[in-house]
């Protein structure tokens, strides 16, 4: 029931993504220039960004975990200030700073803590697998 | 469990046939260790090449090109890639885990979550491996495979 309905979950989320940017491409192609579509483009751009790095820093064995997630937050930090700037996203005052970065940290949070749970979760049906196959 | 032994010269080739009622997990164990009996492997040692059974191999790792058997206490070069080995033993108990290492499932013992989308697997000997993210879903059908084989 579980695996079937995150199956469902994600299929859904897949197909409505790709609906999105379909419809957002069409319309900026057919001369519909509102700034919502380009910021579709760009959040879709940052998401695929985000995961690229997570695939790339998962090739890589970082001899500790504080060294991992210093580099990982600096790069992350770093790709969401290079989009917020060039998109706009938010005023660069010291007041939209503080506001971009309160943000970005609720979103590493969120990716970080969603990562997290999934590989904790992976480990333990893994690790029950295991137990079940040995009983 | 009642074992039977016929020994005599008119067999060619030893053949083990098992009769049961119900095919119980432990069977299932039994069947697949049995099944590794068919895979035998050839390895270099100092002083020439000597057959590696499947079952004692831990681990099949790849450095520089260069593929190792790891077994309990003993590492044997040999000179097929590692591609070939995991099309050969797709149907055994062993699966791949990371670009550079195949894990034989019979002994891992259990999984840790590391912090960096990887998972450290510990064998029976002690050993620990890296298990990447991209060969977790492997993983976890190899060793439902166990249990839907049966």
């Amino acid at each position: 029931m579980k695996k079937a309905l995150c199956k469902h979950i994600s299929r859904i989320s897949l197909i409505f993504s790709a609906a999105v940017i379909a419809a957002t491409l069409s319309n900026l192609l057919n001369g519909h220039l509102n700034k919502h579509y380009y910021y579709l483009l760009e959040l879709f751009g940052f998401v695929i960004a985000i995961e690229a790095v997570y695939s790339l820093l998962a090739k890589i064995p970082f001899k500790s975990k504080l060294i991992y997630s210093i580099v990982n937050f600096s790069i992350m930090y770093l790709i969401f200030m290079i989009f917020s700037y060039f998109g706009s996203w938010l005023s660069f005052t010291i007041s939209g700073f503080m506001l971009s970065t309160g943000i970005f940290l609720v979103i590493y949070g969120i990716i970080s803590y969603y990562y997290s749970y999934t590989l904790k979760k992976d480990a333990i049906e893994i690790n029950e697998k295991l137990t079940s196959n040995r009983q | 469990m009642k074992l039977t032994v016929h020994k005599d010269p008119k067999f060619t080739e030893a053949e083990i046939i098992i009769n049961c009622s119900e095919l119980d997990v432990r069977l299932g164990h039994l069947i697949k260790y049995i099944q590794q009996y068919t895979y035998i492997f050839q390895a270099k040692t100092e002083t020439g090449v000597c057959l590696v059974p499947a079952e004692d191999i831990f681990y099949i790792d790849s450095v520089d090109g260069k593929t190792f058997f790891y077994l309990k206490d003993k590492v044997y070069g040999c000179k097929e890639s590692l591609y070939e080995f995991e099309n050969e033993l797709k149907n055994s108990t062993f699966v791949r885990i990371s670009k550079n290492c195949i894990l034989n499932t019979a002994y891992l013992q259990s999984v840790n979550p590391l912090w960096n989308q990887r998972l450290e697997a510990t064998l029976s000997n002690g050993e620990k491996l890296i298990i990447t993210r991209h060969y977790i879903e492997n993983l976890k059908e190899k060793i439902a495979s166990w249990r839907n084989s049966l």
